[in-house]
C-alpha cells in the first residue's frame, strides 16, 4: 500500500509542472510526441509508399483470378528457369519448394541433399505479394544471399599452435575429437528483401536457448543497422519478406554449413487460391491431413503448428 | 526546463520502443492495406490458349533439361557436416557409408610465420586420376604438426608407403579420396582436407567411379 503511495507521489512530483502553465504543457507534449511520431512516419508509415521489393525484370502480368491454371504454369516456369540459371554456376545453392514442402541443396542441377520441411510460415507481406501477379516478378530470378548468421559457426575453425618438438606432439596425439551436437537455427538475408530463417524441428536444449538468444540479438542488430543505413542514405526502410522453415536438425546443419557466402536461392510459393482452382496445400505443413482446419479457408492461410515450446522459439515471428 | 527534460526523455524512450518494434508494426500494417490487383490485360480465349500451350512446352523442356543434368553414370556425394558419403546413379543410391573429412583445424607454426587450414573444399569436382597403391608425399604441415624439422622437397623422408589404402582418387588441388590406417576415426572430422574411407567402401568406390566421374561435396 505504501509502495503504491510512493509511486503516486513520485509521479505527482515529477509532473507537477503540468499544472504550472500553458507553455510548460506545450513544451512537454511537443517533446513527448515529436520523436515517436517521427519514428512512426519514417520507419513504419513511409515504407508502405514504396514497392515491397526492388523491381526485377518486367514480367507479363498474368492474373490469378482471370486464369489460375495459367498463373500456376507461369509460377512453375519461373521456378524451373531460376533453377536452370543457378545450375550454370559451380556453387551450391538452395531450392525451396513450399508447394511440395521440400528443400534441396543443388549444385549444377544435381540434388545433393533432399530435405523435407516439417512446417513453414510466411509473413503477411509475402502473402500479400503472393496474392497478386507481383509474385511472378518477385520470383522471376534466383535470390542471392547478402548476410548469414546462426546459432552455430559457419565453419567450426579450431586454432592449434604447432608443437615445439616430438615430445610435445606426442602429448596431443590421442586427444578425443569433440562431437558437435549444438542446436541449429540460422537466418539468411537475400536480395529483394527476402529473409529466410531455418530452425531445427527438435526442441532447443538449455544451452541452445542461450545460443538462440544471441542469434536473435545479432539478428536485431543487423536489422537495426540496415534500417539506419537506409534512413541515412535518404531511403525508407523496406518491408522484410520473411519465410521461416522448420526441418530436422541434421538437415538444417548441413544446409547452413554448405551454403556459400553469396548463396543462390530458388523459391516456389504455392499459387493463391481462387474460386476456380482447387485449393493447394497452404497450411504450412508437409502433410495436408496434418492441418484439417486449413481446408476451406477463403484466403491463403499459413498455420504454424509448432511443437517447439514457445519460449524457445521467440516465435513472435519477428523477422530475424 | 523540467518540462523539456521530462518530455524529451519520455519522448525518446517511446521513440526507441517504436523503433524496436517498427518491423513488427509494418508487418501488422500489411493487414490494413486493401489488396489491389492490377487488372490483367484483356485477352481472348484463343490468345490464352496459345500462351498456355507455349508455357506448357517451355515447362516440359526445362524439366527435361534439369533432369538431364543428373549424371547417368555413378557419381559420389560427400556430406562434410555428417561425415558420410553415398554413391548414386541417377536418382538411385548404390552405396552409402561413413567417411572422414576436414577437421577445420587452423595450424600455426611455432613461430607463427605460416598457417594451414585443414578443410575439405565444397562444390562440384571430377575424378582426375585414380592411383593404385598410392604413396603419400608428406607436405610441410605433416612435419610441423609432429614437431619435426621440415626436410628438403625431394627428401626420401617425405615419402610414406601404405598409409593411403589401396586406392586414391585425385579430385584436384591436391585433395584425394583415399583409405586410412585410422579406421576408428571414420565418421569424424579429423583429416587435413582429404576424404578418408574405410577399406570396403574404398573398394566399392573403385568399382563404381572412373576417371571423369563427378564428385559433389557439401
Amino acid at each position: 500500500m505504501y509502495f503504491i503511495r510512493d509511486i503516486t507521489d513520485f509521479f505527482r512530483d515529477s509532473f507537477d509542472f503540468l499544472g504550472s502553465g500553458k507553455t510548460a504543457r506545450l513544451v512537454f507534449f511537443a517533446c513527448l510526441l515529436v520523436p515517436p511520431l517521427l519514428i512512426l512516419a519514417l520507419f513504419v508509415a513511409a515504407p508502405f509508399f514504396r514497392a515491397p521489393y526492388e523491381k526485377g525484370a518486367t514480367v507479363t502480368a498474368v492474373n490469378a483470378d482471370a486464369d489460375p491454371s495459367l498463373f500456376s504454369l507461369k509460377l512453375e516456369e519461373n521456378f524451373l528457369r531460376s533453377q536452370l540459371a543457378e545450375a550454370k554456376s559451380d556453387s551450391i545453392h538452395l531450392v525451396v519448394d513450399l508447394e511440395d514442402s521440400s528443400c534441396n541443396l543443388q549444385v549444377r542441377g544435381v540434388k545433393i541433399r533432399e530435405c523435407r520441411i516439417s512446417r513453414y510460415r510466411v509473413s503477411r507481406a509475402v502473402r500479400r505479394i503472393a496474392a497478386g501477379p507481383g509474385i511472378l516478378e518477385w520470383l522471376d530470378q534466383p535470390f542471392h544471399a547478402r548476410k548469414q548468421w546462426g546459432t552455430i559457426p559457419k565453419a567450426p575453425i579450431k586454432i592449434r599452435k604447432a608443437p615445439r618438438d616430438t615430445t610435445e606432439a606426442n602429448r596431443t596425439v590421442d586427444q578425443a575429437v569433440p562431437v558437435e551436437n549444438a542446436d541449429v537455427g540460422f537466418a539468411v538475408l537475400f536480395d529483394r528483401n527476402l529473409s529466410l530463417e531455418i530452425l531445427q524441428a527438435e526442441g532447443f536444449s538449455f544451452t541452445g536457448f542461450f545460443r538462440q538468444f544471441w542469434y536473435r540479438i545479432r539478428g536485431t542488430g543487423i536489422r537495426f543497422r540496415e534500417e539506419w543505413d537506409a534512413v541515412l542514405h535518404g531511403h525508407s526502410p523496406r518491408h522484410s519478406l520473411h519465410i521461416q522453415l522448420v526441418m530436422p536438425r541434421s538437415d538444417a546443419k548441413a544446409i547452413y554449413r554448405a551454403l556459400p557466402k553469396n548463396a543462390g536461392l530458388v523459391l516456389r510459393i504455392p499459387p493463391p487460391k481462387t474460386g476456380k482452382q482447387a485449393p493447394p496445400n497452404l497450411s504450412g505443413s508437409a502433410h495436408p491431413a496434418a492441418s484439417p482446419g486449413a481446408r476451406g479457408r477463403l484466403s491463403m492461410s499459413f498455420r504454424f503448428r509448432s511443437k517447439i515450446p514457445r519460449r524457445f522459439m521467440p516465435g513472435s515471428f519477428n523477422p530475424p | 526546463m523540467k518540462a523539456l527534460l521530462t518530455g524529451s526523455f519520455s519522448g525518446l524512450a517511446a521513440a526507441l520502443l517504436l523503433f524496436i518494434h517498427a518491423p513488427g508494426l509494418r508487418e501488422w500494417g500489411q493487414a490494413l492495406i486493401p489488396h489491389r490487383d492490377p487488372a490483367a490485360a484483356e485477352r481472348t480465349a484463343g490468345e490464352l490458349k496459345k500462351i498456355r500451350r507455349s508455357l506448357g512446352r517451355n515447362v516440359r523442356e526445362m524439366r527435361y533439361r534439369l533432369n538431364q543434368m543428373t549424371p547417368a553414370n555413378p557419381y559420389m556425394v560427400i556430406n562434410t557436416s555428417e561425415n558420410s558419403f553415398s554413391i548414386r546413379k541417377g536418382r538411385k543410391h548404390l552405396h552409402q557409408g561413413i567417411c572422414s573429412t576436414g577437421s577445420y583445424i587452423l595450424l600455426r607454426t611455432y613461430d607463427g610465420t605460416e598457417t594451414w587450414i585443414f578443410k575439405t573444399p565444397r562444390g562440384a569436382f571430377r575424378v582426375r586420376n585414380i592411383l593404385t597403391n598410392p604413396v603419400w608425399r608428406m607436405p610441410d604441415w605433416a612435419f610441423v604438426e609432429e614437431g619435426l624439422p621440415i626436410p628438403p622437397p625431394d627428401s626420401p623422408e617425405r615419402f610414406e608407403y601404405g598409409v593411403l589404402g589401396d586406392y586414391a582418387f585425385d579430385i584436384g588441388d591436391g585433395y584425394l579420396i583415399h583409405g586410412t590406417l585410422y579406421q576408428r576415426y571414420l565418421g569424424l572430422p579429423v583429416t587435413h582436407g582429404c576424404i578418408r574411407l574405410g577399406d570396403k567402401d574404398l573398394k566399392n568406390v573403385y568399382e563404381n567411379l572412373c576417371v571423369g566421374s563427378r564428385v559433389y561435396i557439401y
